[in-house]
């Protein structure tokens, strides 16, 4: 093993693996060979063997952590290292060896940082900017939808519709960009209070009333009627809901959709299941992603922003808690479930 | 009786298609100001039953219009929607202590949410 200096920005090189291992296997060989001399060749020797090869093997794994923790304490300060660790083959003799880079990010995380302070200040003055001509957009069309300035032929109406449509649906990407960038930027401010679950949910089931009506499809309420108490963000668990459920009532074309929850010792875990095209496996993966929109062509329309998701995730992480997709078979639908701090009944 | 709204929005257009809107659906007289001083001056000479006020505007912005009228004892008691495309949260919490502002709306807002609201307040006037 050679290491060449030991900058913030320094890197070793282990020469040939095979070598190494060997060095140690002859090395507890022969400190073996002493002990069984005097212990005798019995079961203890030969676990002792094994413990001492495993140690070895872990030290040598592990080496790149002792490097890491001395770099720090030389430096006596905590550093954001990276370290890369990659077999490469060496130019002079062509043999395998293990290279280590290790490179001090302190300065670059302090960039990192500033950075996106820029890109969430930036966010949130564009939508700041869009907000105004929008409204004024909205409210133009709206008159004339209305027939607040005069008559229009049905052809118009629907095309101004359409219109009213996408001003719509670009002040919800707006919104939904904000809020991303408050949960990148780390700047979500959480107003927690103790709420009941049960009120929560029966209240936005009731508002997707028409629109499941409308769809011929069925929301099936499993909640009890007892209370469920958690801590948390009633704002936006509300919106956690109703992106679940228009995620669900969205992709499903037939049957129902099911709202409920579990009691767990600490948690209250929310779910809902729906009767829809389901998730492939490797959409599975991305899912919680930015801009995924499932099965969706590019472009504006009414399903949606494809933030959701991910808006979700980082509301339910900022609480400390988490989002996961239960089960999901293309064609046979999909559940969702995530988790809330369950205050009980004697805490209150 | 006839209403009397005020609106104070820096942006005419919008003022001006707000203004039509409700005269259109609520028997009311609107009167529009560019800023907060303009929009002061006019309060204190019509004394509306409800003001639609812009946050960020020149001049006077909001936030001093709403402090110059809780200092105003004619004026202090008049509802207030506050409607602004400004959606940080410390300005929300800004807003908070000043009694008077009834409710808070986004541009853009929804039309008819903002006339059932203006309705419900000309309504308890």
């Amino acid at each position: 093993m050679k290491q060449f200096n030991f900058n913030p920005n320094s890197y070793f090189i282990v020469k040939n693996f095979l070598i190494i291992l060997i060095t140690i296997l002859l090395f507890i060989d022969i400190l073996c060979h002493n002990i069984f001399c005097m212990i005798g060749n019995n079961l203890f020797a030969h676990l002792f063997v094994c413990l001492l090869f495993l140690i070895a093997i872990v030290t040598f794994f592990t080496c790149e952590h002792f490097q890491w923790q001395r770099l720090a304490e030389a430096n006596n300060t905590s550093k954001a290292l990276d370290i890369i660790k990659r077999e490469e083959a060496l130019k002079e003799n062509n043999r395998r060896a293990m290279l280590h880079i290790m490179r001090d990010l302190t300065g670059s995380m302090e960039e990192i940082k500033k950075l996106s302070q820029v890109k969430s200040d930036f966010i949130s003055t564009v939508s700041h900017e869009l907000r105004t001509p929008l409204a004024i957009v909205q409210e133009s069309i709206s008159q004339l939808v209305e027939g607040l300035r005069g008559p229009i032929t049905d052809e118009q109406e629907q095309l101004l519709k359409v219109s009213l449509c996408n001003v719509e649906w670009l002040g919800s990407l707006i919104e939904n960009l904000l809020n991303i960038s408050k949960i990148e930027a780390g700047k979500l401010e959480l107003k927690r209070i103790e709420f009941n679950v049960v009120d929560l949910i029966s209240e936005i089931v009731s508002a997707y009333a028409l629109m499941v009506k409308k769809k011929g499809l069925e929301i099936i309420n499993k909640c009890p009627k007892e209370a469920a108490m958690v801590y948390a963000d009633k704002d936006l668990i509300a919106e956690v809901l109703r992106n679940l459920l228009s995620n669900a009532l969205n992709y499903t074309e037939k049957g129902y959709v099911e709202i409920g929850f579990v009691l767990k010792e600490n948690k209250v875990e929310i779910y809902v299941k729906d009767t829809g095209f389901g998730i492939s496996p490797i959409d599975q993966a991305k899912l919680f992603n930015k801009f995924i929109q499932i099965g969706r062509i590019h472009g504006p329309g009414s399903k949606g922003t494809g933030l959701g998701l991910s808006i979700s995730k980082g509301y339910l992480e900022a609480h400390g808690e988490k989002i996961w997709i239960e089960s999901s078979i293309p064609g046979q639908g999909t559940k969702i479930v995530f988790s809330l701090p369950r205050r009980k009944t004697n805490e209150i | 009786m006839k209403y009397k709204i005020l609106i104070i929005d820096d942006e005419n257009q919008f003022s001006g298609l707000l203004s039509f809107r409700l005269t259109k659906t609520i028997d009311c007289e609107v009167l529009t100001a560019d800023n907060g001083e303009e929009g002061l001056k006019a309060a204190q000479m019509t004394h509306p039953h409800l003001i639609i006020l812009d946050l960020l505007m020149p001049v006077m912005d909001g936030f001093v219009f709403l402090e110059k009228m809780a200092d105003d004892i004619t004026l202090k008691k008049i509802p207030v929607i506050v409607l602004t495309a400004s959606t940080s949260p410390t300005s929300r919490d800004k807003l908070t202590k000043y009694l008077n502002v009834a409710e808070i709306f986004f541009k853009p807002v929804k039309p008819e949410v903002l006339i059932k609201r203006v309705n419900q307040l000309m309504a308890s006037v």
